[in-house]
């Protein structure tokens, strides 16, 4: 019982890592979801045209990207951050706005929105694990 | 059909910013707007916009008619660097927001209408445009309220 214990305490962190990977995806695709024209929930989905000179493609949409950092591995002090971002400049002045364009903050309302399904990931991701042991 | 209580929310929130005397001293009066789609219609000034918003029927809903609402709203600070008097840089949308902060977060003192202690922000920035030389500082907060459906 004891070894069992522990060897589900040592896997905590990829289980709670696994969780965070997919909750992370689904915000990235719902970001990219409202980056793109007829899908998105704002009025003018933050999209620019690959042939508009003044923007380098790849544009914003498919820049968008995900990831998990792990900090510490401690059994009491993990530390698992859940990263969604895009590297392009211009996407602050999208997400936040700009004093001539309404601010769309199409990472954050996702994060907001998700924050049960995240939640659900994860939680899954741990009762695979503890399952794995209890059979 | 909902009771417009968001409406008295906002507007308990707009009443909260603009009367403040230590933002007046800032910002001088009626200075707290809604966003609007365009730019904000004077500088310096605070707007703000709802974000997202979630509602959950109470158990027993279908008797009491009562529904709790998570807000998440975004609230601006816009300052001008082409002006030479405070506020004026950086430092000082920085200042206007520290004070917006105390203000909206104060347990002991909630927005008229919202829940003590629901308050909560969630994200900060401060970006500054270049060809406007705004500095614009945006925040936003979370909250919770629950009102009745008639």
């Amino acid at each position: 019982m004891a070894a069992k214990l522990k060897r589900i305490s040592n896997s905590m962190v990829d289980a709670v890592e696994r969780g965070m990977k997919n909750a992370c995806k689904n915000i990235e695709g719902k970001a990219k979801m409202d980056c793109t024209p007829g899908k998105s929930r704002y009025y003018k989905a933050p999209y620019s045209d690959d042939n508009d000179p003044r923007r380098k493609p790849p544009h914003m949409r498919d820049t968008i990207y995900s990831e998990v950092r792990i900090k510490s591995r401690g059994l009491l002090s993990s530390s698992i951050q859940g990263i969604v971002g895009t590297p392009k400049e211009y996407a602050i002045y999208v997400h936040e706005g700009t004093s001539r364009m309404q601010a769309r903050p199409f990472i954050l309302d996702n994060i907001i929105d998700e924050k049960d399904t995240t939640l659900d990931f994860i939680a899954q991701s741990i009762g695979a694990e503890i399952r794995k042991e209890c059979v | 059909m909902c009771v417009g209580v968001l409406v008295d929310v906002f507007q308990a929130i707009l009443d909260k910013l603009n009367d403040d005397s230590t933002l007046q001293n800032y910002l001088g009066s009626e200075f707290a707007f809604r966003a609007n789609l365009v730019q904000p219609s004077t500088i310096p000034s605070i707007t703000v916009m709802i974000n997202t918003e979630k509602s959950t029927l109470r158990p027993g809903s279908a008797y009491t008619r009562r529904r709790d609402t998570d807000q998440t709203i975004q609230v601006d600070v816009w300052v001008s660097s082409a002006d030479e008097s405070f506020p004026c840089t950086g430092e000082d949308a920085d200042l206007i927001a520290d004070r917006i902060d105390e203000l909206l977060l104060n347990p002991a003192s909630p927005v008229t209408g919202t829940l003590a202690g629901s308050w909560q922000k969630t994200s900060a920035s401060q970006q500054y445009e270049p060809e406007t030389r705004i500095w614009h500082n945006a925040a936003r907060y979370s909250f919770q309220y629950s009102m009745t459906d008639t």
